[in-house]
């Protein structure tokens, strides 16, 4: 098989087994990586009923088709899974960095890994070899020490890992690969601790083949060049020159511009003035060099040392996502202190952005007077207290104190807690946002509300709208309010939102990297670019698997992905009312500092919001509470899934008439 | 001038395109195990280092191979191995001093680099401009004005009573 490399390893860890299925039958329908592993994880398991931390709850990874070539950012490495820390259940992560191309090079598509070790494990794979190895000596150390010990152990092996707080179940634990590179939403990392295993170890010698590699070598070559050009599109030039010295915190300004930063726990939005200090501090003084994931040349991370008698550290990062969570939503001003938070992070194994989400929650309720001090062990949650926010992550980290209910996150703290308490949590499905203010750009707003894994922008980040681009709106919708950041226009939202739902759901399933797929058309402002880079993946498709694969085709993959997510959630109790944005975007207004649209921001017009969500579940062939059809379902080949959902009664049989 | 491929660790990213590019156009599958260069990384240190053949002058692995498989290419200068004298006795893998010639899995042979004759992939493919193919006296310069800013920050450090 060209592309794909033709296997995916099926590991039992209850008998220390695997067995080895056919990748070919699949490519057509779901390319590989993301799309492939949702189907995958829906016939592995009981997806409507299994339990985050149960033994037969599946993770399944994923590479993809375009992973370990000469492709741009073809590092990408995607996590399926149900999740601890959203409601909704739904677990997926992606990460950047090279295990995804080692583990194609060792001969494997995909993993799916079920069961429980009976002790602490590592896999570790060399080509064909699937060996599970004792981590009784790598069980309750960080992840920066696991690494090193790991990487020379096994010399050219790249390895993904937990660390303390997956190994003990905190809902928002993380999996770490390279210095860098973190699948840090939803909780696979508690998942992997539930099941004893400590990481995956890959060593590769096999490669990948491909179709035409002579067409595929100058393709990805046109497209490197393409991406690093300065010319090459609107938002791209700007977004490549920040991005490649100054990383993803570098386009802090860009977006608080919109207002899309969110600040002092979404209470406050847009420019900070904070933003230039830490972007320089960042870009300037602390990253000795930047870093790129596999074969990628934007190398947006960066990696730290800082020397200093308290907040000395060396990691990889931040990324935006972690500036904004721990730095504006928690009114940090102190960088310095930003990324010492961020190094302990790294080597507990926590997601910075829920673990930012949390302080930020804390100190709201400090403030509100919902929690005292003896919540937090004594450590007093005021705004900006950056030294409580270090003594917490290491309690969360290791479920010492206070941080054993911390663990849980905010979501889930708030339920003990009340109603009251749960106003301030900045959640959909019980995941709070990222660096986002969702009140700011009607779009982005529906696409959170409805992400299945929960607040987050990268099920569908509707960018024609936020770089507020009418003709690409106009191209997608048809409608040139769709790129309006303050319409309602029911049509042209709904319809912008799913296109980009379906088409954000490629890039991870062919293994590339979403910044980079973007950049190569939808986030240029001439719709011409957008058909260039159908031209490149349909090509880059041909050329690596050998098989022709159209627009249309390619579109419906996505979408087919998307409905799978739906299907899970709607069987686990998921409805329209989960879609509703949270009390803080319904009723409260949010001023801040930035040039575009009104100060402050206003609530949410439920009425309005509701009439775009009737169209958007028109739009995707849902009942008006937000459940697939079987009709839908059907037409896009996903009849098993319509069957399983009838067998829990999420959808009327064929033969009743449906309500 | 001849042109040399030589390689700058401070501009590299450690994206490791190389390995792929020269799998790719060397193999024909992209497998960095089959790279006839590779790119090691040094966690802790924050360091990338490109590694590859240096086309030595006086070359150990050509000076030493029993069987004179491997010769220099007049147009490129590379030290280029012949597959139909090789006896794969593996003698030019212990005596380069870098490491830089390795079996492929894929066919068991020993294999280097061999300038891709005169048009290296790596360079063409490299992101940053880590790894170059230019001109001998074209580099030095470049390295000397590069050299020469770094002496003129220097300089003014000291002028104004620093360091």
């Amino acid at each position: 098989m060209y592309g794909n490399t033709g296997k995916i390893a099926k590991i039992d860890l209850n008998k220390g087994t695997f067995t080895v299925e056919d990748t070919t039958p699949y490519l057509k329908k779901y390319l590989g990586g993301r799309a492939l592993n949702h189907i995958l994880l829906f016939r592995e398991t009981d997806t409507a009923k299994v339990k985050p931390f149960d033994p037969e709850n599946v993770i399944v990874f994923g590479a993809g088709p375009l992973g370990g070539t000469t492709w741009p950012s073809s590092g990408r490495f995607q996590a399926t899974f149900i999740a601890p820390l959203p409601y909704s259940g739904w677990g997926d992560s992606n990460v950047g960095g090279a295990v995804g191309p080692q583990l194609k090079f060792a001969g494997w598509d995909n993993l799916v890994i079920k069961g429980k070790a009976a002790e602490p494990t590592y896999l570790y794979i060399e080509d064909d070899k699937i060996e599970f190895r004792s981590a009784k000596d790598l069980w309750g150390k960080g992840i920066d020490e696991c690494m090193h010990t790991l990487h020379t152990r096994h010399l050219g092996s790249e390895v993904i890992l937990i660390g303390p707080a997956g190994e003990n179940l905190v809902k928002f634990a993380m999996l770490r690969t390279h210095r860098t590179s973190s699948m840090g939403r939803t909780g696979g990392g508690a998942v992997m601790g539930s099941k004893n295993l400590k990481g995956i170890v890959i060593k590769g010698t096999k490669g990948v083949k491909l179709a035409d590699p002579n067409k595929f070598f100058e393709l990805s070559l046109q497209c490197q060049r393409d991406l690093m050009d300065p010319n090459f599109g609107m938002v791209h030039s700007l977004t490549y020159k920040i991005m490649s010295k100054y990383g993803t915190p570098g386009i802090t300004r860009l977006i608080g511009q919109t207002g899309m930063v969110p600040i002092k726990n979404w209470n406050e939005c847009g420019l900070w003035a904070q933003d230039g200090e830490l972007v320089e501090y960042i870009g300037d003084k602390v990253w000795q060099r930047n870093d790129a994931c596999y074969t990628c040349p934007v190398h947006c991370h960066g990696a730290y040392r800082i020397e200093d008698p308290v907040y000395g550290c060396f990691s990889g990062g931040p990324e935006y996502e972690t500036t904004c969570a721990l730095g504006h939503k928690c009114l940090e001003p102190r960088s310095k202190v930003v990324l010492k938070i961020n190094a302990l992070c790294n080597d507990l194994g926590i997601d910075t952005v829920e673990t930012g989400n949390l302080f930020a929650t804390l100190m709201e309720w400090t403030e509100k007077g919902i929690i005292d001090d003896k919540f937090t062990d004594g450590v007093h949650m005021s705004w900006g207290n950056g030294d409580g926010m270090i003594a917490l992550a290491e309690k969360i980290g290791k479920i010492e104190g206070c941080g054993k209910k911390l663990s849980e996150g905010p979501y889930w703290l708030a339920k003990e807690l009340g109603e009251e308490a749960m106003k301030y949590v900045y959640h959909q499905k019980g995941m709070c946002a990222t660096g986002v203010e969702t009140r700011s750009t009607i779009g982005s707003m529906l696409q959170f509300a409805l992400s299945p894994r929960g607040s987050h922008h990268l099920s569908g980040l509707p960018t024609a709208e936020w770089v507020n681009i009418p003709a690409i709106a106009v191209h997608i919708t048809g409608f040139a309010e769709a790129g309006d950041i303050r319409s309602y226009h029911p049509e042209g939202k709904a319809r912008l939102v799913q296109f980009y739902e379906n088409l954000f759901e490629l890039p991870d399933s062919l293994g590339i990297c979403k910044f980079n797929f973007g950049h190569l058309g939808y986030w240029h402002d001439r719709p011409e670019d957008i058909e260039k880079m159908w031209d490149y993946f349909t090509k880059a498709l041909l050329y690596s698997t050998g098989t022709t694969f159209t627009k249309e085709e390619l579109m419906e993959i996505g979408e087919r992905a998307y409905q799978i997510e739906r299907a899970v959630i709607t069987m686990r109790g998921i409805r329209r009312q989960d879609d509703m944005p949270n009390w803080k975007c319904l009723n409260q207004e949010c001023p801040g500092e930035h040039p575009a649209g009104p100060n402050p921001l206003p609530p949410i017009d439920k009425e309005k919001y509701e009439k775009i969500l009737d169209k958007y579940y028109e739009i995707r062939g849902w009942t008006q509470e937000g459940v697939p059809t079987r009709k839908r379902l059907e037409e896009l080949g996903l009849k098993e899934v319509a069957d399983v959902m009838e067998k829990k009664g999420v959808i009327p049989g064929k033969s009743k008439p449906q309500k | 001038m001849e042109k040399l491929l030589l390689f700058n660790p401070s501009k590299c990213t450690g994206c490791k395109t190389c390995e792929m590019a020269c799998s790719l156009s060397q193999t024909g599958v992209c497998n960095p195990a089959s790279s006839r260069r590779r790119t090691i990384s040094f966690d802790e240190d924050i360091l990338d280092v490109p590694m590859q053949c240096m086309q030595c002058g006086n070359a150990a692995c050509m000076n030493i191979c029993p069987t004179q498989a491997i010769y220099v290419d007049p147009e490129t200068n590379a030290k280029i191995k012949n597959p139909d004298k090789c006896i794969g006795c593996r003698m030019c893998m212990i005596a380069c001093p870098f490491g830089a010639i390795s079996v492929d899995p894929l066919t068991n042979k020993i294999v280097k680099c061999d300038l891709c004759l005169g048009d290296p992939a790596c360079a063409k493919f490299c992101p940053t401009g880590a790894i170059e193919y230019v001109p001998a006296d074209a580099y030095s310069l470049t390295r000397q004005r590069e050299a020469i800013k770094e002496i003129s920050k220097m300089m003014s450090t000291i002028a104004k009573g620093g360091a």
